[in-house]
C-alpha cells in the first residue's frame, strides 16, 4: 500500500517535470518551405523537415544533395540552406519584454543564406554564426556563406 | 593480367587526383553581404588567423579553417546571382503588414478596419505555414495596467476572429504595448483613434 503510494507520487513527480520541461521549450521558428530531402535531429530522432514543421532550440537541420530549406524564426529571422548543408540553433532566446535577447547557429558545412530579425536589431552584439572556418558577428543585414571545412 | 591491373590502378590515381582537384576548388569558404531594402549591414568574419568587416553590398571574403578571411573583394552582382540563386530563392518571402484600428474602449473593429480581417485570412491562407504576430496598442486614456491588458484583449480578439475564419497559423505571437508605443504622440489621458490599433505581421 505504502509502496503503491510512492510509486504513484514519484509518477507524479515526473508527469509534472515533463509538462514543467514541455512548456519551458517553446518554438524557435519553423521549416517555411522544402525542396528535397531535408531531416531534422532532435534528442537523437531523425525526422523529415515538412514545411510547417515546428523548430526547438538544439534542432540540427541538415539537407540532402539537391535540397534546400526556407526556415523562419520567431524574431523574422529568416535563413535558407542549400544542399547538403548542416546546422544547429544551438541558442535561441527571444523574450524582448525581459531584455533577454541572442542567438548563436552552427553551420558545420554547406550553403546558406540570412536576412537578420528583431534580435539583431535589438542587440546587434548578440547575434553569432559559428562554422568550423569562422565566427560570423552578424549586424542587422542580409548575406549567403558557403562553409567547406 | 598484371598490366590490365596496373592501368586500373592508374586510372584510379587519375580520378582521384581529379577528384581532390575538383574538391580544392569547390572546398572555398566565403561570405557574400547582400543589399536589404536598400540598407546594407555588416557581417565580422573571424577565425584564429584574423578577421575582416564586411560592411558594402557584394562584398566577398574568403576563408579557411587555417586561412585568415581575405580582404573584402567587390563582386559585379550579376556574375554572382546565379551560384546564389538556390539560397536566395529558397529564403522567406517578405512579410505583408496591417494595421487595424479599434473604438475607444473596444476590441471590436471599426468599421473602416472591417474589410481588412478578409485581406488577413487571405494572406494567412496563401501563405502556409504561416506565422502572425499580432501587437496590440492603445491610447492614453486610463492607467499603464489598464493598458496593457486592453491591449492584450485587442490582439486575443483579432486572433480568435481570424482562428474563427477559418485560418490556422503553425507560429502565433500576441504581444500588448498597452499605451507604451503611440502611433501618435500625445499628452497623458487622451483618447487618439490613431493609437487604438493592432499592428499585423504575416509571413
Amino acid at each position: 500500500m505504502a509502496r503503491t503510494a510512492i510509486i504513484m507520487a514519484l509518477l507524479l513527480c515526473w508527469i509534472a517535470g515533463s509538462a514543467g520541461a514541455q512548456e519551458a521549450r517553446s518554438p524557435v521558428g519553423m521549416v517555411k518551405s522544402v525542396t528535397g530531402s531535408a531531416h531534422v535531429e532532435r534528442d537523437g530522432r531523425r525526422m523529415p523537415a515538412t514545411a510547417g514543421f515546428v523548430l526547438f532550440q538544439g534542432d540540427r537541420i541538415t539537407t540532402g544533395r539537391d535540397a534546400s530549406l526556407g526556415i523562419l524564426l520567431r524574431d523574422e529571422t529568416a535563413l535558407s540552406l542549400g544542399s547538403s548543408t548542416d546546422t544547429t540553433v544551438e541558442q535561441f532566446v527571444f523574450e524582448p519584454d525581459d531584455n533577454k535577447v541572442g542567438m548563436v547557429l552552427r553551420v558545420a558545412r554547406g550553403f546558406f543564406g540570412y536576412i537578420s530579425g528583431k534580435i539583431a536589431k535589438l542587440a546587434p552584439d548578440s547575434v553569432r554564426i559559428e562554422t568550423p572556418v569562422a565566427t560570423l558577428g552578424v549586424r542587422g543585414t542580409h548575406f549567403v556563406a558557403r562553409i567547406e571545412p | 593480367m598484371i598490366i590490365d591491373l596496373l592501368r586500373r590502378l592508374t586510372l584510379g590515381f587519375y580520378l582521384l587526383g581529379a577528384l581532390a582537384l575538383s574538391g580544392c576548388a569547390a572546398a572555398q569558404s566565403y561570405v557574400i553581404l547582400l543589399p536589404q531594402n536598400g540598407e546594407t549591414g555588416e557581417v565580422t568574419v573571424t577565425n584564429a588567423k584574423g578577421s575582416q568587416v564586411l560592411n558594402r553590398s557584394w562584398q566577398k571574403t574568403e576563408m579557411g579553417e587555417d586561412v585568415r578571411p581575405s580582404t573584402p573583394v567587390q563582386l559585379n552582382e550579376r556574375a554572382v546571382q546565379a551560384e546564389l540563386s538556390s539560397v536566395l530563392t529558397a529564403l522567406p518571402a517578405p512579410p505583408v503588414r496591417f494595421l487595424l484600428f479599434f473604438p475607444l474602449d473596444s476590441v471590436e473593429l471599426t468599421p473602416d478596419s472591417e474589410p481588412l480581417l478578409p485581406e488577413i485570412v487571405k494572406s494567412l491562407k496563401q501563405r502556409q505555414p504561416a506565422k502572425i504576430s499580432i501587437v496590440g496598442h492603445t491610447d492614453t486614456v486610463g492607467s499603464d495596467a489598464y493598458n496593457e491588458r486592453l491591449g492584450r484583449q485587442r490582439a486575443e480578439a483579432i486572433l480568435a476572429r481570424l482562428r474563427s475564419l477559418g485560418t490556422d497559423p503553425v507560429l502565433v505571437d500576441t504581444v500588448s504595448k498597452g499605451k507604451s508605443e503611440p502611433l501618435v504622440s500625445t499628452p497623458d489621458q487622451t483618447p487618439e483613434p490613431r493609437n487604438r490599433r493592432a499592428e499585423i505581421t504575416v509571413w
